[in-house]
């Protein structure tokens, strides 16, 4: 295989949440938001290579890393094998030409303030003029920058361009909005668009369009798209392979048909199996991921979808946390709050790392205990293999899990999986 | 099978500088009680605005027309404090993003409160919390939440306590409009099942709003197609989507990208403007199978096919 045209190393981005004063004073350590936790992925050239995954995945902070939006904390960037991770200003300059950008929403990536033409014109007086040599030179004259935009606009189908030229942002519908958009992206003559939603905002009835014109696009410039996307359906038709991501990690990455035609990551299954099929008469009964995407800033131990994962296993990394969670969602029914009442309130739980424990002062320690044992056994799943040991020590009653297994990606059929069940 | 809510003629224009907007035009739509009534369209065809103008929930420079029968009264001939009264407590309406719709200062407990002695004034705060914790527990949501404020809270459980706050006089009819389009996809779904079963608990029916297919496929007893500010057509869900009768609702099925997409299509064009008015069909320009009376003469809804489906076209 050649040399890849991106490739993406171990790439890790945090970003530190901030602590009042006295909260720091009161420890706990720095908080950091784990966007991006450990992704690795290579884009060959030609290739349409997509991330799917769900708002808070991470895909838009590593769409914005690699255009030096936000700086990585650790991990290697690297374009045509040359290191980009951390350009200086002029490095950065330089990324740009090569690696550009269509956000989600063309109007606010426009100037409302601004026609579209002047939109475009600027990034050309900025950049210069790109010539059929691949370099770029400055204008000669204002009238040249027009010719050029004109050109521009003629190539992503705003025709005639003097019509389109002197018109604002509000004059335009969403889809040429987005022609600009791609318009002013492609006068740099980039060899990378890292499309984000491209097609999210548009209805329906112009959405394929959209996704043809950037298809035609690639095809007519030789481009390479990393296609980020929360819409399988979408991904499926544009991408020739694809990494699902969740809370900052890929679970699953390898040739899109491959994917769709047998996910194997639980995750991966439970994204497909929500989507909702347009024919009234194949509705059936989904079983849905438990509960939301977690908090990044204490992801959760082991496999970062174990809480969720319909197929969960004892090694997938319970913790303390975990056997919280449970409670919680017990006594939601107010019968059963009210029959296991001693080992509540939810409140004076308290959970570290695999331990899970509660102070009981007064009240029986053993009994809570006992009752906490018949809790997990009965409707703590794989949970309850996965503990080690529920003990009391003085007045504390303490559940502690068994370490989980180490998680490393493997080759699956075809792809690649970060799953205990391969 | 007894209707919670009809209208009849139901038209809203807004008065601008430039000329009067035709959002909604002369909409009959009848939602039986407790069932689901999708209302699909793409942006500007005027379902927000429909569902809005139910509960009068439009600016004051719309001007509405025809009747909104609900619990046998017509909502646009009462006044100002009476709809007040109904609003919460019989009609309710959930919103697309419930960051936007909950108050970021107040707590969750305090809005329930807030809602409650809205209607019922004599209600002290402790009982109020009771029949919050009752309503929070049938959206699965855990009682300490109370104590938080909305941006402690996911989206998927502000939308939740959104819900839980419509349920709390256990209203006939909820408007959901667009209600999981800022979530993610299994989100979604877990709202949407959460909804179906607490309607049927509730003995509620609902209006779902909503640009997706997709849900409306999946959740909808009936759906109405809008276009232009117009219904286009409307039926039952199973029957619609086997077999389309509109120009625009056929375009529409066909420009949905699923997992088993093979092809893509786009209905051409873009949607007109609602500025100003027009004669002929809406979708006339954009439509494939068009015809010269088409341009010309407005197609009244005629009931057609063994389920009697309304469509607006010139082709049946």
């Amino acid at each position: 295989m050649t040399e890849p045209l991106l490739e993406v190393r171990d790439l890790k981005v945090y970003f530190s949440v901030y602590r009042g004063f006295v909260q720091r004073l009161l420890g706990g350590g720095d908080a950091k938001v784990h966007a991006v936790d450990g992704v690795s992925f290579s884009i060959a050239q030609g290739e349409v290579f997509g991330l799917v995954g769900e708002s808070g995945c991470g895909k838009t902070t590593i769409a914005k890393t690699l255009v030096g939006l936000v700086r990585a904390s650790s991990g290697k960037i690297l374009f045509r094998g040359e290191d980009v991770t951390r350009p200086d200003r002029k490095g950065l300059f330089r990324v740009r030409e090569r690696i550009q950008l269509i956000y989600q929403d063309p109007q606010a990536a426009l100037s409302p303030a601004m026609t579209v033409g002047e939109a475009v014109a600027d990034v050309l007086r900025a950049h210069g003029l790109p010539t059929d040599k691949g370099d770029r030179v400055h204008a000669e004259s204002e009238a040249e920058i027009r010719a050029a935009v004109y050109g521009i606009f003629d190539d992503v189908g705003l025709r005639p361009p003097a019509f389109y030229y002197d018109k604002y942002p509000d004059e335009l519908s969403g889809g040429q909005k987005q022609r600009v958009v791609a318009g002013r992206v492609l006068g740099l003559r980039p060899q990378l668009i890292v499309a984000d939603e491209p097609v999210a905002m548009l209805d329906m009835s112009v959405r394929a369009r959209m996704l043809e014109f950037l298809m035609e696009l690639k095809a007519r410039h030789h481009l390479t798209y990393l296609f980020i996307t929360h819409d399988l359906a979408t991904a499926k038709f544009v991408c020739d392979r694809i990494g699902i991501m969740y809370l900052g990690r890929i679970v699953e990455v390898g040739p899109a048909r491959t994917i769709y035609a047998d996910p194997k990551h639980p995750y991966t299954r439970a994204l497909l199996q929500a989507i909702p099929i347009p024919d009234p008469s194949r509705r059936s009964a989904k079983v849905l991921p438990k509960g939301e995407v977690p908090n990044a800033v204490w992801p959760p131990g082991g496999c970062r979808f174990h809480p969720r994962c319909p197929s969960a296993l004892p090694t997938c990394g319970w913790e303390g946390r975990d056997v919280i969670a449970l409670l919680e969602e017990r006594w939601l029914s107010i019968e059963l709050a009210a029959r296991e009442g001693i080992a509540g309130p939810i409140e004076a739980w308290e959970a570290d790392g695999l331990i899970a424990r509660r102070d009981m002062g007064t009240t029986d320690p053993h009994a809570v205990a006992a009752l906490i044992r018949t809790i997990i056994d009965q409707s703590g799943g794989p949970m309850a293999q996965a503990v080690r040991d529920i003990r009391v020590e003085g007045t504390t009653v303490i559940v502690e899990f068994r370490a989980p297994e180490p998680l490393v990606p493997k080759e699956v059929e075809g792809r690649v999986v970060e799953c205990l069940l391969y | 099978m007894t209707a919670v809510l009809e209208l009849e003629h139901l038209s809203v224009t807004y008065e601008t500088t430039q000329g009067g907007v035709h959002a909604v035009q002369d909409v009959d739509l009848t939602i039986a009680s407790g069932s689901i009534m999708g209302l699909v369209g793409e942006s500007g065809c005027g379902k927000s605005t429909l569902g809005r103008a139910i509960l009068r929930l439009l600016p004051d420079n719309a001007d509405m027309q025809g009747s909104v029968r609900f619990a046998g009264r017509d909502l646009l001939s009462l006044s100002a404090k009476q709809v007040r009264d109904l609003r919460g407590r019989n009609l309710a309406m959930i919103f697309q993003d419930p960051m936007t719709r909950l108050n970021p200062l107040m707590r969750i407990r305090d809005h329930f409160i807030e809602t409650i002695r809205a209607h019922d004034p004599e209600v002290r705060p402790e009982d109020a919390l009771e029949r919050a914790k009752k309503v929070l527990a049938d959206v699965r949501v855990p009682s300490d939440r109370l104590g938080m404020y909305p941006h402690e809270l996911s989206g998927g459980m502000r939308q939740r306590i959104m819900i839980a706050l419509c349920l709390l006089f256990n209203p006939a009819l909820l408007i959901a409009d667009e209600p999981t389009t800022a979530l993610d996809v299994i989100l979604e779904a877990q709202i949407l099942q959460l909804l179906q079963s607490i309607m049927h608990e509730y003995d509620m029916a609902v209006l779902l709003i909503t640009h997706n297919l997709g849900l409306v496929a999946e959740f909808a007893d009936r759906v109405a197609v809008m276009y232009a500010g117009r219904i286009a057509e409307e039926g039952a869900t199973v029957p619609l989507f086997r077999e389309p009768r509109h120009p625009y609702t056929q375009g529409l099925l066909r420009s949905v990208i699923d997992l088993e997409t093979t092809k893509l299509y786009s209905v051409p064009g873009e949607p007109p403007s609602l500025l100003g008015d027009s004669i002929g069909c809406p979708f006339f320009p954009r439509c494939e199978k068009r015809m010269s009376v088409c341009e010309t003469v407005f197609p009244e809804i005629r009931l057609v096919g063994e389920d009697r489906r309304k469509v607006a076209c010139h082709l049946y």
